[in-house]
């Protein structure tokens, strides 16, 4: 493309690997020394508790302990760990409990300073999960997860005693998902835990969590969870390639990840589900998906997600097949549009709206000074500083929050004569109708696309309405999340699919898969559970082969019994 | 060499076909078909619809002689580099045109029913940026957003034609046959040149899934067409009558205005227009596209997007200063326009037949030897 006259676009390559070399320099200013991480720790026990002081530099919590022992107290040990990463009593009783007592006691036990190494290990360390290291950077790097570094003078390996503890949150319910029917069980903030939860819910052994660390400072364990022959493998492929790439100082939680992953930045919408239950994961894995876990955090993301996922609730599932999801599309439909109807109906269209309405809507708006549009953007914002409020602040304030608004905003506007009545009505219908989509993340993209599609309703009208309605169809239409087409199944349409997107069709039903995350096992049951009422006297008849034989082993049991 | 471009199933090519040429028919052609047949006008529509048919046949068979190339490639192999190019530069311009009295037409509609106080250029720039918008974003998305639209758009119209079908006397159907034959044609001549429109699917056909199968979409989407058109003119004739029918803008919308659903449901063509805007403006797009990616083609570019805001412009100026009013546009449609259309899309495939034909026949005549 660059002709001879035309500035390169592009900057030359050579200044471009420059600059990445500055970059990497600059990087490496906060690493510790790559090359030294690389070496095997040294036999002399002095070297390495230099090493790893002089690394931590005078840091309060890196502890070490020096001590000797042996029945001449001539075998010299260090212990390094992290303090508030380890559990105080394992250490205590696992490690300085045999060593001092144990080596004074057992008089008639040999302790042979040739080879203290075996000793220790075999033993010495009462713990049940002992690593042996070699190299420097691995220590480092279990040091820091929570494991205690036993250095032995005179051996080239060093123990890495898996102590971990450290003070975290129980399982609770989970707080942005509540239930009526359903587990009560929320992730926590330990990534094991968290495993945990979801292994006990599938327990396969096809069930697979593939490690990952991410971020340069924070070594961040993000788990890429799913279930070995029924996900896609190109899936699980992509995913991981998504993750490795991502070259970053912190990831402080999976919102991080998604910024790096997700297919497409313009966009309000999310691409990727999250959540923080385990029986949601759990289902989504079944169906051959997969979950990112993250370290730190309770919230697991999900891909690949789709639109219509984020109008289903784990609940529909436990619940019998219910008219919610209908309820949940209208009100999908009525948070993005209503006040723009109203806007549109009352400032171009008037004889849309019947006679006697119209009559009472006119008396409604006579003192309202400002036109529809005005007063529809004042109260949506209105609204959506309370609602943000009352998120974000402590539970009490929050309730004088919703009381201030509730009767300073909402009841003084009317009589001040600011806000119509009806336009109270409208707003507090979107509100509630917002509260219906489960999903938070999705439920934030549509309260803000409401703005646009007001303004265009207060501008053109119901063509106002229309085209920015279009407009947003075309651009959902032209996501993807990680290659599945966000508006899967309505389209490309697959009707087959709908009795779990437009309701919910008993289970029964549902004996395939979801086709869209390209599962390799795509039968999910036998076919043809549907639960029949008993049978009556004619079919009975027919069956009654069946029936003859049914007898005979009874009468076979009966005489045994007998 | 073709330009990297997304694939759609038949099932989306029918609905797009059917859009296509739907969404400006149904609107614009029962008030010319009036005016030309008067009340036979039925006689039309079915003779338009075997027309239909046959053009649609005609235009899939000449797309199945080269299922992996598109227009712009097998023209230049059938007619050479120039001449080639120039046929397909036609089509590309063609659309272009039609585009423009579209856009024009939705103005038109707006302000007459609507929105009576915008100026139309404003609503002209107001549609080609949301057509321009999807028209970049491919073929694929707005392929799939037709899925939805084009069942919806469908549903809405049985529905307010059932809801209109009280007020209806079949009677002003009476007496048959009356009008001139001539008239009759000409009526049909123009509801031809709506379904050559069709002839877009040319350029599409190697983004077809199975290409093999496109003779398949020809009789659904006739049969869609000539089932829908059928309904809005006897529907109208009966509503309002030949007469009335005939000095009517856009009769269809109009119907809408004589609904009335329990003394609540009234006056709804305001939400008939809203759902005709998503309609139209999946027909613009379409054309739109299929004209960018012509002259893509036609001028080697390795992506059709740089030409899409370019080509937004001219389309707009165009839309703008190719009317001077309404009564041009629609004088311009009842006239000009179906020989314009039937001219330039039906004879453009026929010439590209007959040349297939022969190279064909000097092929095999060349392998015999």
């Amino acid at each position: 493309m660059s002709g001879q006259f035309m500035r390169p676009l592009k900057k030359p390559k050579k200044s471009a690997e420059i600059r990445k070399q500055r970059i990497n320099a600059r990087l490496e200013q906060i690493q510790p020394d790559t090359e030294l991480l690389k070496q095997p720790i040294s036999p002399v026990l002095d070297h390495n508790v230099e090493l790893f002081k002089k690394m931590f530099a005078e840091t309060s919590d890196f502890v070490v302990r020096q001590f000797h022992f042996g029945s001449n107290r001539e075998i010299r040990v260090a212990l390094i760990f992290i303090d508030g990463l380890v559990d105080r009593t394992s250490i205590s009783e696992s490690i300085f409990t045999p060593f001092m007592m144990k080596t004074l006691e057992n008089g008639e036990q040999e302790i042979v300073p040739q080879n203290p190494y075996d000793l220790i290990l075999n033993w010495l360390v009462t713990f049940y999960s002992v690593k042996e290291e070699v190299e420097i950077g691995k220590l480092l790097d279990l040091l820091l997860a929570g494991f205690a570094i036993l250095f032995i003078d005179g051996a080239a390996k060093a123990l890495a005693i898996e102590v971990k503890g450290w003070a975290m949150r129980s399982v609770e319910e989970p707080k942005a998902e509540s239930f009526v029917r359903g587990p009560r069980e929320g992730f926590t903030e330990t990534l094991r835990v968290n495993t945990a939860l979801i292994r006990r819910r599938i327990r396969t052994p096809k069930l697979r969590f593939d490690m990952l660390q991410i971020g340069s400072v924070t070594k961040t364990d993000v788990c890429v969870a799913y279930i070995d022959g029924l996900v896609n493998p190109a899936t699980v492929k992509e995913v991981k390639q998504r993750l490795e790439r991502i070259d970053t100082d912190s990831i402080l939680e999976s919102g991080y990840l998604e910024d790096f992953i997700r297919d497409n930045y313009r966009t309000p919408f999310a691409l990727l589900d999250r959540t923080e239950r385990p029986d949601k994961v759990a289902g989504c894995l079944v169906e051959g998906r997969v979950a990112i876990m993250v370290d730190n955090t309770p919230f697991v993301l999900i891909v690949p997600a789709v639109f219509s996922g984020f109008l289903q609730s784990p609940e529909d599932y436990y619940e019998a097949h219910d008219y919610i999801r209908p309820l949940r599309w209208v009100a999908l439909f009525l948070t993005l549009t209503l006040p723009s109807f109203y806007v549109a109906l009352t400032t171009f269209h008037q004889e849309m709206i019947p006679g006697s309405l119209a009559l009472s809507m006119a008396v409604g708006r006579a003192g309202v000074p400002f036109p529809a549009v005005v007063e529809a953007l004042l109260m949506e914002i209105t609204f959506d500083l309370l609602r943000e409020a009352g998120t974000r602040m402590p539970r009490s304030v929050g309730q004088a929050v919703g009381v201030v608004g509730a009767l300073v905003l909402g009841q003084a506007a009317v009589a001040a004569g600011i806000v119509s009545p009806f336009m109270v009505i409208i707003v507090a219908l979107t509100a509630i109708a917002s509260f219906l989509i489960p999903n938070y993340s999705a439920s934030i993209a549509i309260r803000y696309l409401r703005y646009p599609i007001l303004l265009l309703a207060g501008s053109f009208g119901l063509l106002g309405v229309f085209w920015g309605l279009m407009l947003l169809l075309l651009h959902l239409a032209s996501l993807r999340s990680f290659g599945v087409p966000y508006l899967y199944p309505i389209s490309p349409a697959v009707p087959g699919e709908w009795q779990d997107v437009f309701y919910r069709a008993p289970w029964w039903a549902m004996d395939r898969r979801p086709r869209l995350f390209r599962s390799p096992n795509i039968i999910r049951q036998a076919p043809g559970q549907r639960p029949e009422p008993p049978e009556n006297q004619s079919q009975a008849q027919r069956n009654s082969g069946a029936q003859e034989q049914d007898k005979q082993q009874h009468d076979q049991t009966g005489k045994g019994q007998g | 060499m073709a330009i990297e471009q997304g694939k759609i199933s038949n099932w989306q090519a029918l609905l797009l076909v059917s859009n296509s040429i739907l969404a400006s028919m149904v609107l614009i052609t029962p008030a010319l078909l009036t005016k030309e047949a008067g009340q036979d006008a039925w006689l039309s529509v079915l003779i338009a619809g075997l027309l239909g048919y046959l053009i649609g046949l005609f235009v899939v068979s000449l797309g199945l002689r080269f299922p992996e190339k598109n227009l712009v490639e097998y023209s230049i192999d059938l007619l050479g580099p120039w001449f080639g190019r120039a046929v397909c530069i036609i089509f590309a311009l063609f659309f272009l045109h039609v585009n423009a009295y579209l856009v024009r037409a939705f103005s038109v509609l707006l302000i007459t029913e609507t929105i009576p106080d915008t100026p139309f250029s404003v609503l002209n720039i107001l549609l080609v940026i949301l057509v321009a918008y999807g028209v970049y974003l491919g073929l694929e998305v707005f392929s799939r957003v037709n899925e939805i639209i084009f069942p919806l758009f469908m549903l809405a119209g049985l529905i307010i034609f059932a809801l209109a079908a009280p007020e209806m006397d079949f009677e002003q159907l009476k007496p048959y046959l009356t009008h001139s034959f001539s008239g009759i044609l000409w009526g049909s001549l123009i509801l031809a040149s709506f379904y050559a429109e069709g002839s877009f699917l040319l350029m599409l056909i190697p983004s077809l899934r199975n290409p093999k199968d496109a003779r398949r979409i020809v009789l659904p989407v006739s049969l869609i067409l000539l089932a829908v058109i059928s309904i809005d003119v006897v529907g109208l004739i009966s509503l309002f009558g030949a007469q009335e029918t005939s000095r009517m803008l856009f009769p269809t919308f109009e119907l809408a205005k004589t609904v009335s659903l329990g003394a609540f449901v009234e006056r709804i063509e305001s939400l008939v227009v809203g759902l005709w805007v998503s309609s139209v403006s999946l027909k613009i797009m379409a054309f739109y596209y299929v004209s960018v990616l012509i002259l893509a083609e036609v001028f080697k570019l390795k992506d059709y997007r740089p030409l899409v805001l370019p080509y937004a412009f001219i389309l707009v100026v165009l839309s703008v200063i190719g009317w001077e009013d309404t009564n041009h546009v629609r004088f311009y449609l009842s006239r000009y326009y179906p020989l314009v259309a039937v001219t330039v899309m039906t004879g453009t495939t026929l010439f590209l037949y007959i040349a297939s034909s022969f190279r064909r026949n000097d092929k095999k005549g060349g392998e015999t030897q």
